[in-house]
């Protein structure tokens, strides 16, 4: 933990309630309509889902669940169920009458809440289930098609900045700082205990300690589910079994999932309402992050839908739900995610001092005095150089060569030319490369060559190379061609061969078969 | 082992290098201690090979690395190119000789050696291959990043040393931990691990260690995964303090250790200004004292130049130039990162672990620790809080990784306890007095 993360936390103790971590959301907030809210819950030791509650924020939720996590064709029917409202809302090709486009407003995002981790990992498993299945019946085709939506928003949160599928209790320790240990504040209803409770510390803590008793996870309590539901799920098989009417022991257990399910959805709900509601806006860089979303969404989900459906358009693979086995995929995939993060920062940090602070410390930001502004341009060429002289001992990442923006002028650059380290000072070099001759949008407004600069205090922020990563993430591909392929983009190991429970292997159709042997999926 | 043995270790493995690549190879990884003459070696085999009529492109890390290798080929005779970026501007302290361009239009036809970053390489598609494409630091290098390289030859060189940090991931690459290649891992890791590549490969090993003091030279073994030799004869390194002075130890050329009192609550967090005032006593009583350097037959006094001070953490890094600040800028501060390919005569730097009493498995990556701890020609102090050893035992290490790939972890935790075991066996911690 940093120390600047430990200051705001003592802050945040000091004011005896959760504190504001920056000065904007970073998050993109949709309408009740366009937000899903979304939970799960499990038997114990399984993986597939034993209900699953949905529904819009505006809504309220759709409980369904099954008498016994384990029978598969009952969870089946429960989750195709739940893909036909996933896939609309998400407005997926093949299941919506209005499938989202290439190019989207970015007011038509729509957004996926779940409680935390813990059930997005669920889509993970769904899609482990399902993106292949060659069970289902009538239903096999929506599952499939669950399986794929699920995975790419499993694979989407590891994107830094995605803005489809949201962690509520991810996005509240994105907006606040809890005065609270961090693993504690991974409990949804800890957090919200604490935000929403009113009363002075005592209270909140109070409130905070009794909502963490009770799990928010798709495990249940080891207490219910052992001591409750394991007796009602054995009569449940057992009648089955004798061919008897067990619907009467269907409902108790039904009964009993859904205020767990009702109770983890509420619980993201109020996250999402709280967060909607906030004084504090959104950053305008989220636009950009959404803008970016969309785009992922497209790319990695929608368009292969299409192609899919119509091989015509072009080739498609599905995406194995372990990892990328074709070196391509996953390089470029990897670099996609370079620069993601990358960018995140850079687009959000000119509207948000707080973060600007925070890059200060870390070294990411400087600030300085302007001492010369020269034009080293010869006829009409314009080339400012700028001195900037900082405190001696600053935090900072600069060396040669490393490109800045002025903090608030999102598009000037400069480049550092040199460091000139003194007792005193520390001056940077620092040539305009960006914009050099239009006026900044911060500070005076002038023109960097103008030389009323000298004396003011000028910040920069370390500029990302997002741009150049994605075209190296599309050049992976590219590559294939060159005549270092045959190491680079050679033949791989057969990859891993995953064993079930029964000690069937995987029967997945891995990438690498896909896009080289052209066996279908 | 004698110098002489050595340099014909050195002779041999460019001999068979260059000989297979002349015969045709496609694939050569070259490891290299730290200060083995890597750079040097590479410099030796690709003049060699452009005196035999190849044309070769040449991937460095940095726009530093790639300024220092023309400067060194260029003296080789080789028809030395710098492919630049249109904003680099070209140093002053370039070979006149060297041919900057930064158009790829102008890359030379025959036998040369175009020298550029790797990021420069990365996005630059040429019509005519080259007959090979080496990379120094490649441990440095992605496998990611080598993909995209793939249109420049069909032939590779990489040479780099294992022991340093790795390629810099940032974001949550857990996706690719089970991937056949993946692609956020050292570029030669990737090529060495692969069964399938045994039959092509040229894997061969620099033999020495050049840079440290032969006694220190033991110390770093835990950090590599093959052996090698001190190249320095014993006792020809150290810094030498008069008398009976405190670090009058430091004559012998070891690393010293040297410690402070962990405080109850634990060592502070990022910024230890405690040890970093330490840091400034430590050079002011060295200095002070008219220590005299010693390496290899000749001696000098030690100057505020000849030291080095590395800490991980930038805030910390700030702090201690602070505390140095009456030494600056002749005395240098920076992380394990900038300090990688540099070296000094005496290095001071703060241990990984000194503010850590509960290490993740980016506390026990070893790479920064290995580098700290091998950019000294005649003295090392590493300086830090007391706990250390009792957190590295008291430590349990737990198999995190992913199905069929190395415990890293487990690998630096044991890394890390032979460092430091090594300076306890020999008598080499003390608390600073």
């Amino acid at each position: 933990m940093s120390r600047r993360e430990i200051t705001k936390k003592l802050r945040a103790w000091e004011a005896e309630r959760p504190i504001p971590r920056y000065d904007t959301l970073h998050h993109a907030i949709v309408s009740p309509d366009d937000a899903l809210v979304v939970t799960f819950v499990r038997m114990a030791g399984e993986s597939r889902p034993w209900g699953i509650a949905w529904g819009t924020a505006a809504s309220g939720p759709r409980i369904v669940s099954v008498p016994d996590g384990r029978v598969r064709d009952d969870v089946s029917s429960l989750c195709a169920e739940f893909a036909e409202d996933l896939l609309d809302h998400l407005r997926v090709h093949n299941w919506t009458y209005d499938p989202a486009g290439q190019k989207e407003d970015t007011s038509r995002l729509r957004q996926v809440w779940l409680p935390n981790g813990a059930h997005i990992e669920m889509l993970h498993q769904l899609s482990y289930t399902y993106s292949q299945t060659k069970f289902g019946g009538a239903n096999q085709d929506i599952l499939r098609a669950l399986g794929r939506v699920a995975g790419w928003m499993f694979r989407e949160t590891a994107r830094k900045g995605s803005q489809h599928v949201v962690s509520a209790s991810g996005a509240l320790n994105d907006a606040y700082v809890f005065p609270a240990q961090d693993v504690r504040t991974a409990h949804l209803g800890f957090q919200l205990a604490w935000l929403e409770t009113v009363g002075d510390r005592t209270h909140r803590m109070a409130a905070a300690a009794d909502a963490e008793t009770m799990t928010v996870s798709p495990t249940l309590d080891p207490d219910l589910d052992r001591r409750v539901l394991s007796d009602l799920v054995e009569r449940w098989q057992l009648v089955r079994r004798d061919g008897g009417e067990a619907s009467s022991t269907a409902a108790s257990i039904a009964a009993i999932l859904e205020p767990e399910l009702v109770r983890r959805w509420e619980l993201t709900r109020r996250a999402y309402s709280l967060l909607a509601a906030n004084d504090r806006p959104v950053n305008p860089g989220v636009r950009w992050l959404i803008e970016e979303s969309q785009a992922e969404f497209w790319g990695q989900h929608q368009r292969i839908e299409l192609r899919l459906n119509d091989p015509s358009l072009g080739p498609a693979f599905v995406a194995h739900p372990e990892t990328d086995f074709h070196g391509s995929a996953a390089a470029s995939r990897y670099l996609t995610y370079e620069a993601a993060d990358e960018a995140f920062v850079g687009r959000l940090i000119h509207s948000d001092p707080e973060l600007f602070a925070e890059a200060v410390d870390a070294g990411d930001a400087v600030r300085g005095e302007v001492v010369r502004v020269t034009d080293l341009g010869t006829g009409r060429a314009t080339r400012p150089v700028w001195v900037l002289r900082l405190p001696p001992g600053v935090t900072h990442r600069l060396r040669e060569n490393v490109r800045l923006t002025p903090y608030g002028s999102s598009g000037h650059e400069v480049i550092v030319l040199d460091l000139d380290v003194t007792e005193d000072a520390l001056d940077v070099t620092l040539e305009w490369t960006g914009l050099k001759t239009r006026p900044l949008s911060v500070g005076l407004g002038a023109k960097p060559d103008a030389s009323i600069w000298v004396g003011q205090q000028v910040a920069f922020v370390t500029s990302d190379a997002a741009d150049l990563t994605r075209r190296r993430s599309s050049r992976v591909w590219s590559a294939a061609k060159g005549p270092g392929a045959w190491l680079t983009h050679g033949k791989f190991p057969t990859q891993i061969e995953i064993l079930d429970d029964d000690g069937r292997s995987d029967l997945l159709v891995d990438d690498v078969r896909q896009i080289v042997a052209g066996e279908p999926a | 082992m004698s110098n002489t043995t050595l340099d014909d270790q050195y002779t041999q493995l460019s001999e068979d290098l260059l000989d297979f690549l002349i015969d045709g190879g496609k694939l050569a990884v070259i490891k290299a201690p730290p200060g083995s003459g890597k750079t040097f070696t590479l410099v030796e085999v690709l003049s060699a090979l452009a005196r035999e009529g190849s044309r070769i492109a040449l991937g460095c890390q940095t726009n530093s690395q790639v300024d220092d290798v023309c400067n060194r080929l260029v003296k080789k005779g080789a028809l030395t190119v710098r492919f630049s970026s249109s904003t680099y501007p070209t140093p002053d302290d370039l070979d006149p000789h060297v041919l900057v361009i930064r158009d790829k239009k102008q890359l030379p036809a025959g036998p040369s050696v175009v020298v550029g970053t790797i990021a420069k390489w990365a996005l630059t598609d040429i019509l005519d291959p080259f007959d090979l494409f080496a990379v120094d630091e490649a441990w440095q290098m992605s496998w990611a990043d080598l993909m995209q390289c793939a249109l420049l030859s069909e032939r590779f060189l990489l040479i780099g040393d294992p022991g340093q940090i790795p390629p810099v991931v940032t974001v949550d690459a857990r996706r690719w931990d089970t991937s056949p290649r993946a692609p956020h891992l050292a570029a030669p890791t990737v090529v060495v691990d692969e069964p399938g590549l045994a039959s092509v490969r040229f894997l061969g090993e620099l033999p020495a260690c050049r840079r440290l003091p032969h006694e220190a030279v033991e110390f770093i073994k835990p950090f590599y995964d093959f052996d090698f030799a001190a190249y320095a004869d014993l006792g020809a390194r150290g810094i030498d303090v008069p008398g009976a002075h405190r670090f009058a130890q430091l004559g012998d050329g070891r690393p010293l250790a040297v410690t402070l009192p962990t405080p109850s609550n634990g060592p502070p967090i990022e910024v230890d200004h405690e040890l970093a005032a330490s840091a400034g006593t430590i050079v002011s009583a060295i200095l002070d004292a008219g220590a005299m350097l010693r390496v290899d037959g000749k001696t000098r006094p030690l100057v505020a130049s000849d030291i080095g001070v590395s800490s991980t953490h930038r805030v910390m890094n700030a702090t201690l130039a602070s505390a140095l600040a009456p030494w600056s800028p002749a005395l240098r501060v920076d992380t394990p990162e900038r300090w990688q390919g540099l070296e000094r005569p005496l290095m001071i730097a703060i241990h990984p672990l000194s503010g850590v009493t509960d290490p993740s498995a980016f506390d026990l990556e070893t790479g920064r620790l290995c580098v700290m701890a091998s950019r000294q020609q005649a003295g090392l102090i590493l300086l830090t809080r007391d706990h250390v050893g009792e957190t590295l035992a008291n430590y349990v290490p737990s198999a995190e990784q992913a199905p069929g790939r190395p415990d890293v972890v487990g690998r630096g935790h044991d890394a890390h306890l032979r460092f430091w075991g090594a300076l306890v066996d020999k008598g080499r911690v003390r608390t600073l007095t």
